[in-house]
């Protein structure tokens, strides 16, 4: 299938639309986090570089398989997730992203001294194993588990968390549980989504991981519409395609960008796509029906 | 007599000076309704928020079904059958009236996010099985007509009696109303007080806070008095509204 993709698109295309890919599910993972749960991370990069390194020294140390890489990326992130969501999640709104942002700073850092990662140097030489085939696959396969997590009991739970936390402890939800939980599950997306970068970069540096980084994922987020789906997808090909595109303006690249923002606070501030669901698209047509009967009824 | 189904015993909670509930003691039979009166700041909410576990209390006991519950937390109380609906509206404004109640379900059913995720036939069948219990929640409040809508949309009634149906979905033995009827008109308030005696005829016991006197002596079948976080008076409708030290604490004292 790779050397379908070849025959119709250069290699730049392929790199960013794989790239693109990767960067959506880490976002779908933090969008399951601060979107439907509410739960505000500025440290998603950082769960994105604990996931890269983890693949990259697997394949490197090890020379296991790639999908063993992978999904040992995706676990180790979600442990570490599950570590700084049991302390941390007890808080909320603003003193949440506080600590999520000492966290990614603090796991830049250790990064930065490790001997196994390379230190400031790097990790370098890291197989090309990710295929923008792997990658579509994949980024179906996260869309799927974001729609049938959202639409369940469990998804209920979150999205009741994120309105009233009080009325959902009083209704029987274990909110700390269900925090983590969700948190773990963000965070493993975003593990995978660093194991794909890792070996599709083939060099590591702590920097490229900073807040920045973490930043981007949460404007992606919210350009979108927090919570949505369609949403995020939406986000997150609009601000990583429009970079590549905006290339001969690149100096003014961040004040496009800010002006972006500023506009779009004021036109749509809960994002573009913001409360548009993907079981509600699916539903309109049913919706409609069921509308005209009732009022039908009524008269 | 019956069964008691609550009690609170010496329950004291201090915020640092203030003591905002005092020493209150108190049974609830199974199966009655009972309201809870006093003046604004007596105390009232702050005794929901004890039963319900979102304040340890300070001092004494509190047993639900002879189960000491002091401390536990809210969502386990609500496992063990008290639920309730609060004094400035909690609903959980963006989703739809039947995800509000689906909510209510939640603590009798189990799928976690691998169910989820798998979408095997039990949790296929659970979550029919929510959507239809949730459903005859609903219609015991009048409300099945609406299940499409989002919470945030409905009419400022409808939400108090939303709130009624999620924690009826819950399956509670003991239900806390804190302030059913504020801001209904006249009619809003007969039916709902048609639709609390409905639930009482469940077999459920209704502890209540109100501040609409008719509707609390119409309604219930004892009324206990709090001001000042200290109970006052306890007894029948009629002996409450004869109780001088009521009258002191809602009109005043007479001078001289």
């Amino acid at each position: 299938m790779d050397s379908i993709f070849s025959m119709f698109l250069n290699d730049y295309y392929i790199q960013v639309l794989t790239m693109l890919g990767i960067y959506l599910i880490a976002a779908l993972g933090l969008n399951l986090i601060t979107g439907v749960t509410g739960q505000l991370s500025f440290g998603h990069a950082a769960f994105l570089s604990i996931g890269a390194y983890t693949s990259a020294i697997i394949s490197l140390k090890l020379q296991l398989p790639f999908v063993v890489a992978l999904l040992a990326a995706g676990l180790m992130t979600a442990i570490w997730g599950i570590l700084l969501g049991y302390p941390t999640l007890r808080l909320s709104g603003d003193y949440l992203g506080i600590a999520t942002l000492g966290f990614g700073e603090i796991v830049r850092v250790v990064f930065l001294n490790m001997k196994i990662t390379g230190g400031a140097l790097g990790l370098a030489g890291i197989p090309r194993s990710t295929s923008l085939t792997m990658v579509i696959i994949l980024v179906f396969f996260t869309i799927l588990s974001m729609f049938r997590l959202e639409n369940s009991r469990f998804g209920r739970s979150l999205i009741a968390i994120r309105e009233d936390e009080i009325a959902a402890e009083s209704m029987g939800i274990n909110i700390t549980k269900t925090k983590i939980t969700a948190f773990a599950l963000g965070t493993f997306f975003a593990g995978v989504g660093g194991g794909l970068y890792a070996h599709l970069i083939q060099y590591l540096n702590p920097q490229d991981f900073g807040f920045v980084k973490s930043f981007d994922f949460l404007a992606f987020i919210v350009l979108g519409g927090l919570g949505s789906i369609p949403g995020a997808i939406l986000g997150t090909t609009v601000l990583t395609l429009a970079p590549e595109f905006l290339r001969f303006v690149a100096d003014y690249r961040m004040m496009i960008y800010g002006l972006l923002m500023v506009f779009m606070m004021i036109v749509r501030p809960r994002g573009l796509l913001g409360g548009v669901k993907l079981s509600r698209l699916f539903a309109k047509k049913k919706v409609q029906t069921s509308d005209t009967s009732a009022s039908g009824g009524a008269n | 007599m019956s069964k008691t189904i609550l009690e609170m015993d010496n329950v004291t909670i201090r915020f640092g000076g203030l003591t905002a509930v005092d020493s209150v003691d108190m049974k609830i039979e199974e199966g009655t309704i009972r309201a809870l009166i006093g003046p604004n700041g007596a105390g009232k909410s702050t005794i929901f928020n004890l039963i319900t576990g979102i304040y340890p209390p300070t001092g004494g006991e509190i047993r639900f079904c002879d189960t000491p519950i002091n401390g536990f937390k809210p969502h386990l109380i609500t496992e063990m059958g008290i639920a309730r609906t609060f004094q400035n509206i909690r609903l959980f404004s963006e989703m739809t009236v039947l995800d509000n109640v689906k909510i209510g379900r939640h603590c009798r059913t189990k799928a976690g996010f691998l169910g989820a995720l798998l979408r095997g036939p039990g949790v296929k069948s659970e979550e029919r099985a929510i959507t239809e219990e949730s459903m005859e929640a609903l219609k015991l409040l009048e409300l099945d007509h609406k299940s499409d809508e989002l919470a945030k949309n409905l009419p400022y009634g409808e939400q108090r009696r939303l709130e009624i149906a999620r924690a009826m979905a819950s399956n509670p033995k003991l239900i806390l109303l804190d302030e059913p009827a504020a801001g209904m008109n006249p009619q809003e308030k007969q039916t709902l007080m048609s639709m609390i005696r409905k639930i009482q005829d469940k077999g459920l016991t209704i502890f209540l806070v109100e501040h609409d006197m008719k509707f609390v002596m119409n309604l219930s079948d004892r009324i206990m008095v709090l001001d000042y976080g200290r109970k006052i008076a306890a007894g029948s409708p009629a002996e409450i509204k004869s109780n001088p030290a009521v009258i002191a604490a809602y009109l005043g004292k007479e001078v001289g």
